[in-house]
């Protein structure tokens, strides 16, 4: 199979790649550009950990071509934090103790970044619906529900300084 | 100092909640797990499953497959050997079918291939003969008589002649007569319960990098709960000796016993080997599904006898366990465990393990215990419920407590069983109203605690900051938790402590992750090791104060002066800096400083004769140059020397000691003393051949 | 002399005694001195076990002492999730 060249745009910087026409984003991203904090639990679409945002939309890597990307602006895990400043979300996470294998944490702050920049107050119940793609087997998703809650109302505190 | 003493104690940073040190990794992508690791010249393996539950592997063909451009080895049963312990055999087994498949997804063939793409087109190229057999999947199905058999000759010595082929263990627990416990009882009920073999599901599937050079080293990368276990393992399955191979375990997604065993590591390694090249193998999570350990599935009767005030009479349980494909021994774990919590004069249970053709068993979650406590349980209510008692008060009247002779055997110390069962009954959420379609429920459980083998290595670093290093993975924090115990023997801020997970090239042999055993065995091990750490530095500053060792003690984080023994001055002395700088152009001129210089060299005022010379032949500096970050000359240099006094600080802004040891957790195995691991003074002044010269944890160089 | 209690499918192979006694001062000495004086338990034995010594359960730990009076009970060999 002859091998496609993508230009794309990951977490702000230009990306150019080569993969296979049947070679996922997910397996772009990891081996060949090395961002390996996106996750692969299951390849298909069922647990979340690889979720990245592919224009501006939450999207599981693992149901994305490779080739979709071209032209795309995507953000990743890697991407989340400003320099060594973590994001509100992250900072929560650890604060909350809302992780413990964190092998979804990635999954699940791209996930709640998403909704956040949508709807930055969120009831419980939205926040749950929202999350229901991503699966957690260690931390109970209590903790999480209580970190994604605390980080936005820290943005939201913020904002309403700024 | 026996740690096996529980003694009230104020904790100053057990009990706090630091931020985890993973955290950071964790949040941002970084944390490296299993199938993150890669390799220069790294090939992608792949493995062929059978698609048969049951099937004689007459042949296969992989030439086909080995003549395909880009793939690098193609490996089979063949490329083994064939261990001679039944244990390791079957490891190997699971992980590469010899003569016959055992289970829809048992690995055939393996191949290694410079791309995903190819390795998958060779794994359609290998041919394999199988002869289908009669399959069977149900623990009852399998003990029935006529059953298809799985392996023949599996049965231990314990099994009674006569039964099917297909079980290979029986054992029995508990004491007294329940059948005269029945007869005393108002109500009896009996029930039976099935269980599925349901799996772990850790969210990151097994992942591992193998590579072996060609001369005979090698290095392994993978997710595990054990990475020693992991070396253990693999070396008996490749012939290798263990200290040619090295396991570092990565960040591990997830296990809750699944990751206890190996599935893909001895593949990746022989494939390694074939290819000269490191090999990658990541698991689908098809193939985890379909190939790695779930729990066992089970089979129970369980009968129970009340009286109508609630008091159980008698239990009885009959567990059939099915581990899969191979032997195993997980019913005596539910044997042991199903009527635990509760103190019975009358219990028995009796345990069977059946083969299936199903996936190896792995450890899932005090392995064995949920299924026969579920049962239990479940019967426990229904006669709370036909006699009209509350659940919590029958569970408080029947409850296991100190003296109660536990069903399997032993007299439990204090188990606190009760104080949980009152808390439960206290806590608002067991009387709070419960809306339409909520329920509440309540059950006891039981689990064991074992210890088991763990080696930490303590150092304090040159700053006086400290490193540990410990040998288990960890799953759920334990890096904070074994930082947290470090911190609070050695009386410094848990900052100041990092604890890393090592390989195992770099530190003894640790058991598994597993049991609930790695704060507890492994913070046993930190503790000791901080305790080792804390009398040496007390003995090396004796030697600098030239005073006796009993006559300093560690407080707060300094060796500090201290008894009836201590100089009362030496605190006073250093706390205004005297003891500060030991070069000889630094040096007050002799007799010029005549009072000057006997405060700095002679701090006890018991000390005989002429001031003590501290020239190189003096031991403790010695010790002190040897870390050749300023030596002696920075000994109170530190922030807080002055505010401390006489207090060697650790985290002063020099470094003191150069410390290492290891300690040995299991309690009761003889301590390992370890001279080749001291500072450097102890390698040149003491006799490592010679055991009175040798250090041991215990203090012997108080002698 | 250190009593020794047997779970139910071992007394089988120590003549139907749920409490055996034997000469010993470690965990090693006993379980050397089990399979001597009762072979049917060897098997067992060499498999593994664990020992309950007064309610603390160790494994492998050969060296262990077991002081006098002690309760003792031998158990499976334990494993963990
Ligand atoms: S890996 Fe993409 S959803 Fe699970
Ligand atoms: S923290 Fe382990 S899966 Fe979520």
């Amino acid at each position: 199979m002859k091998s496609l060249q993508v230009s794309t745009t990951i977490n702000g910087d230009a990306a150019e790649f080569l993969c296979a026409p049947d070679e996922t984003l997910l397996d772009v991203l990891r081996n060949r550009l090395g961002l390996t904090g996106a996750k692969e639990g299951c390849g298909t679409g069922d647990c979340g950990a690889c979720s990245v945002m592919l224009n501006g939309r939450l999207v599981c890597s693992c149901l994305v071509l490779g080739a979709e990307a071209e032209g795309a602006e995507i953000a990743t895990i890697e991407g989340l934090a400003e320099g060594d400043v973590l994001h509100p979300l992250q900072q929560a996470f650890i604060d909350h103790a809302a992780l413990q294998c964190g092998v979804c944490t990635p999954g699940i702050l791209v996930a709640a970044k998403a909704l956040l920049d949508r709807d930055p107050d969120p009831s419980d119940e939205a926040l749950r619906y929202w999350l229901a793609g991503n699966l957690c087997r260690c931390t109970g998703y209590d903790k999480i529900i209580a970190a994604v809650q605390a980080a936005a109302a820290e943005m939201r505190g913020a904002r309403d300084v700024a | 100092m026996s740690l096996d003493e529980y003694s009230r104690r104020e904790f100053k940073q057990v009990g706090t909640r630091p931020r985890r040190p993973d955290g950071v990794d964790k949040v941002t992508g970084r944390a490296m797990y299993g199938a993150d690791a890669s390799a220069p010249g790294m090939l992608v393996g792949r493995i062929l499953r059978s698609p048969h539950a049951h099937a004689r592997i007459k042949a296969i063909d992989t030439a086909a497959a080995e003549a395909l451009a880009g793939v690098k080895a193609v490996i089979t049963a063949a490329d083994f050997g064939l261990p001679d312990d039944d244990f390791t055999r079957d490891v190997q087994d699971n992980c590469m079918a010899r003569g016959k498949a055992l289970y829809d997804g048992h690995a055939v063939a393996a191949v290694a291939a410079v791309d995903a793409a190819t390795a998958k087109a060779a794994l359609k190229l290998i041919r394999v003969d199988y002869e289908t057999l009669p399959h069977v999947t149900d623990v009852d199905a399998a003990m029935a008589p006529g059953a298809p058999v799985v392996q023949e000759g599996r049965a231990l010595e314990n099994v009674p002649a006569g039964m099917s082929a297909n079980v290979t263990s029986h054992c029995e627990f508990g004491h007294g007569d329940p059948a005269a416990g029945f007869a005393r009882a108002d109500r009896v009920i009996e029930r039976h319960f099935t269980t599925a073999a349901t799996h772990q599901g850790y969210i990151e599937p097994h992942a591992c990098l193998a590579s072996v050079s060609a001369d005979g080293k090698a290095d392994l990368w993978c997710c595990t709960q054990g990475h020693f276990f992991v070396r253990t393992l693999c070396s008996a399955i490749l012939g290798m000796e263990a200290s040619q191979l090295r396991v570092t375990a990565s960040e591990i997604g997830g296990g809750f016993g699944g990751k206890t065993t190996v599935f893909i590591e001895p593949v990746a390694l022989a494939l390694s080997r074939k290819a000269g090249r490191p090999v990658k193998i990541v698991m689908s999570r098809d193939e985890v599904f379909r190939a790695t350990g779930p729990t066992v599935s089970t089979s129970i009767e369980v009968k129970i006898g009340m009286t109508k005030d609630g008091r159980i009479t008698a239990g009885e349980a009959h567990l059939r366990y099915s581990g899969g494909a191979f032997p195993c021994a997980t019913v005596e774990m539910g044997g042991q465990a199903a009527f635990a919590a509760y103190d019975l004069d009358h219990v028995r249970t009796y345990g069977w393990n059946a083969l299936t053709n199903r996936p190896k068993e792995a450890a899932y979650r005090a392995p064995g215990a949920p299924q026969a406590i579920y049962a239990v349980e479940n019967v426990i209510d229904e006669l709370c419920l036909d006699l009209g008692l509350d659940p919590l008060e029958v569970r408080l009247k029947n409850a296991a407590t100190k003296g109660t002779k536990s069903s399997y055997g032993p007299t439990f110390p204090a188990i606190g069983l009760v104080a949980t069962l009152e808390a439960a009954k206290a806590h608002p959420h067991y009387t709070a109203p419960l809306a339409e379609g909520q329920g509440r429920g309540l059950s006891c459980g039981f689990w064991f605690n074992f210890g088991g083998n763990s080696c930490v290595s303590l150092n304090v670093n040159t700053d006086g900051t400290v490193g540990v290093t410990e040998g288990n993975p960890d799953i759920g924090g334990s890096r904070a938790s074994i930082s947290l115990m470090a911190a609070e023997e050695l009386g410094i801020p848990y900052e100041r402590i990092r604890t890393i997970v090592a390989d195992t090239a770099s530190l003894g042999y640790n058991d598994v992750t597993d049991g609930s055993r790695v704060t507890f065995a492994v913070g046993l091990a930190t503790i000791k090791a901080a305790r080792a750490a804390i009398r040496l530095m007390c003995e090396r500053a004796a030697k600098i104060w030239g005073i006796e060792a009993d006559a300093v003690e560690w407080k707060d984080g300094a060796a500090v002066p201290a008894g009836p023994n201590a100089p009362a001055d030496v605190a006073r002395r250093d706390r205004r800096g005297l003891v500060r700088d030991r070069r000889p152009d630094r040096r007050p001129p002799r007799g010029q400083c005549r009072r000057r210089r006997r405060q700095l060299w002679r701090p006890s005022g018991r000390c005989r004769g002429r001031p003590r010379d501290r020239g190189d032949q003096d031991p403790a500096l010695h010790d002190l140059s040897g870390c050749r970050q300023g030596g002696a000359s920075r000994l109170c240099r530190g922030p807080d020397a002055g505010r401390r006094g006489a207090g060697h600080r650790l985290g002063a802004e020099r470094g003191i000691y150069l410390w290492r040891r290891r300690a040995v957790a299991e309690r009761g195995l003889s301590r390992l003393p370890h001279p080749g691991r001291l500072g450097p003074a102890e390698d040149r002044h003491g006799d490592p051949g010679n055991p009175q010269s040798r250090p041991s944890l215990r203090g012997a160089r108080r002698r | 002399m250190v009593r020794v209690r047997l779970w139910g499918s071992l007394r089988r192979a120590a003549d139907g005694l749920e409490e055996v006694e034997v000469r010993a001062g470690s965990v090693k000495e006993m379980l050397d001195a089990l399979a001597e004086a009762h072979p049917g338990l060897a098997p067992q034995i060499a498999r593994g076990v664990s020992v309950s010594i007064d309610g603390v359960i160790y494994r492998e730990a050969w060296f262990t002492p077991i002081p006098p009076g002690a309760e003792v009970v031998l158990m499976p060999y334990m494993t963990g999730g």
